[in-house]
């Protein structure tokens, strides 16, 4: 069994860098709801009803060979940092942190599946993977809801599909989801027309941590909104061809701003680097502001490899919760800003300043485009 | 220009205008004939929007009338349901079918499941259905006074419940 300290101290594997191709599309996520035939759902159950619950789907999820060696924790066990660490890493919902008796979480060694109990559904699962892989993730997650459905008797219904406390999530129960990293449409000021026409074709765009939350750092998440009247499959193939649509636009963005205006852009990449590495202060909204445009020279070979792991890990190190489990106690708001400026210094103690060699180009070549210093991504 | 209604394609545009107010509905043949567009002597735009609203009161009366109040399994209530939009147990689906099926027209792609299905379950929904229609049938032949027939739709309907397991009816 894991312990949460054993869970926190290591990254989950999608941030380790084993994919490179997530320079756009940072992680795909499936995530499945389903019910316990005969139960009231969580919200709606007594205190017994709920334990009741847990002690039935606990002992079926913690045995799975996928989830072996994991973390499993009944979250009144865990205090309410601990709770907000998880959901920092995205392993269980914000809701589920609000809820106390009855609830249980289990994480793979990995952390890329985590099985929620009792949450607003019975049991909420989840995989994660880096790059775009909602095809694997589901596959994945399938896997250990065939294994399920054979021990537990899940609520379904032949018209309504899987039964969810809520009706936005019957059908397949199924929401699919992508985070994607848009600095250049951000820069360019496209990102307002690619998101409206990637929601009129019925999907949804949120912030880092879904439902109701603004944007930081540039980060969106993609997924669907409709789970009935459409298989898994068709889901997932529509949300894909968006995303991948979006991720092309976001490409051709960063290569246009290369051509086009060299100069800004490696202002801007050269100023975040200076201000992450020598500010003694940062709230949240400015760090992940600079760390996003350092992760965008990461991306355009700026920085050397390795750098957007770097990005990656310190988005979330420098969230409240991760910031409290560091200084190991309770922060007030301008405490938390000269300690997240530290793990910032301390994470880029090593990153030298960026390879940005423009003016030469300009100097040596009559055709600018000519020598860019990248290649240009490959698909 | 999709029509409103179901997925094809509209070819018939109605416009009620209403003092300096005008609203525009865009429909295919086949529902502007359903809905009675063609006809247009006892037609009212407003009906027609607003029977697909889950908040117009008016309509929300008659589906207090289909739908019971009260889940009898657990206790939840319409009144919960239109004050939180969700369910409190599976039983409450059936419950309160109606207001479910008018919030879910909005939400989803439609109404039918198309996704996977729980392995065991197949077979069971196949009986399910199958129940059913003969139910209708043994009724209708009871209404009918076809008691010969009555008699051999009442075996073939014990016989499938025998298969079915107890808490699935």
């Amino acid at each position: 069994m894991m312990r949460f300290s054993t869970l926190v101290k290591h990254p989950a594997d999608w941030m380790t860098g084993k994919s490179k191709d997530n320079s756009v599309v940072i992680t795909s996520r499936i995530r499945l709801a389903r019910n316990i035939r005969d139960f009231p759902f969580p919200g709606w159950a007594m205190k017994e009803e709920r334990k009741a619950i847990l002690e039935t789907i606990l002992p079926e999820i913690a045995g799975l060979t996928k989830m072996k060696k994991g973390f499993a924790q009944e979250l009144s066990q865990l205090d309410s940092l601990q709770k907000q660490v998880l959901v920092e890493r995205h392993l269980i919902s914000r809701e589920q942190a609000a809820r106390s008796e009855g609830c249980a979480a289990v994480v793979n060694r990995k952390q890329s599946l985590s099985l929620m109990v009792n949450e607003e559904d019975h049991l909420r699962m989840q995989s994660i993977c880096a790059g775009l892989h909602l095809r694997e993730a589901y596959d994945l997650l399938d896997s250990i809801d065939r294994d399920l459905e054979t021990k537990l008797s899940y609520g379904y219904d032949g018209n309504l599909g899987y039964i969810t406390a809520c009706p936005t999530n019957l059908g397949t129960g199924m929401r699919a989801s992508a985070m994607l990293h848009l600095p250049a449409l951000v820069l360019t000021d496209q990102i307002g027309q690619v998101l409206q026409a990637v929601s009129k074709l019925g999907l949804a765009v949120r912030g880092l941590f879904g439902e109701g939350t603004e944007s930081l750092g540039d980060l969106f998440q993609i997924s669907n909104q409709s789970t009935l009247g459409e298989s898994e499959d068709a889901i997932i193939d529509r949300l894909e061809r968006v995303i991948k649509q979006v991720a092309n636009h976001e490409r051709n963005a960063r290569l246009k701003m290369m051509e086009e205006e060299p100069h800004e852009l490696s202002n801007k990449v050269g100023r975040a680097y200076g201000t992450l590495k020598f500010a003694h202060m940062f709230d949240s909204k400015e760090a992940f502001t600079h760390i996003s445009l350092l992760r965008l020279g990461a991306d355009l070979s700026y920085f050397p490899e390795g750098t957007m792991q770097l990005c990656d890990a310190l988005m979330m190190e420098i969230q409240p919760a991760h910031l409290q489990l560091y200084a190991g106690k309770e922060l007030e708001p301008l405490k938390r800003d000269l300690i997240r400026a530290e793990i910032i210094r301390e994470r880029l103690q090593n990153l030298d300043p960026p390879a940005i060699s423009n003016i030469e180009n300009e100097v040596n070549s009559t055709d600018p485009g000519d020598e860019l210093p990248i290649e240009p991504p490959i698909d | 220009m999709k029509c409103q209604f179901c997925e094809q394609e509209a070819n018939v545009t109605y416009t009620k205008v209403v003092g300096d107010k005008s609203q525009k509905i865009h429909l295919c043949n086949q529902c502007a004939d359903d809905k009675g567009i063609t006809n247009l002597e006892n037609f009212d735009l407003t009906d027609m929007l607003m029977s697909d609203d889950q908040f117009a009161p008016a309509k929300a009366e008659e589906h207090a009338a289909s739908s019971k109040s009260e889940c009898a399994d657990c206790g939840f209530t319409l009144a919960d349901l239109r004050k939180i939009g969700r369910l409190g147990c599976s039983s409450c689906y059936d419950t309160f079918g109606s207001e479910v099926q008018s919030m879910i027209r909005n939400m989803h792609k439609g109404t039918q499941h198309k996704g996977k299905v729980p392995e065991g379950m197949l077979k069971e929904i196949e009986a399910k259905t199958k129940l059913k229609t003969l139910q209708s049938k043994l009724d209708k032949a009871i209404a009918n006074e076809e008691y010969e027939k009555a008699g051999k739709l009442k075996n073939e309907l014990e016989t499938l419940q025998k298969t079915l397991p107890v808490d699935a009816k």
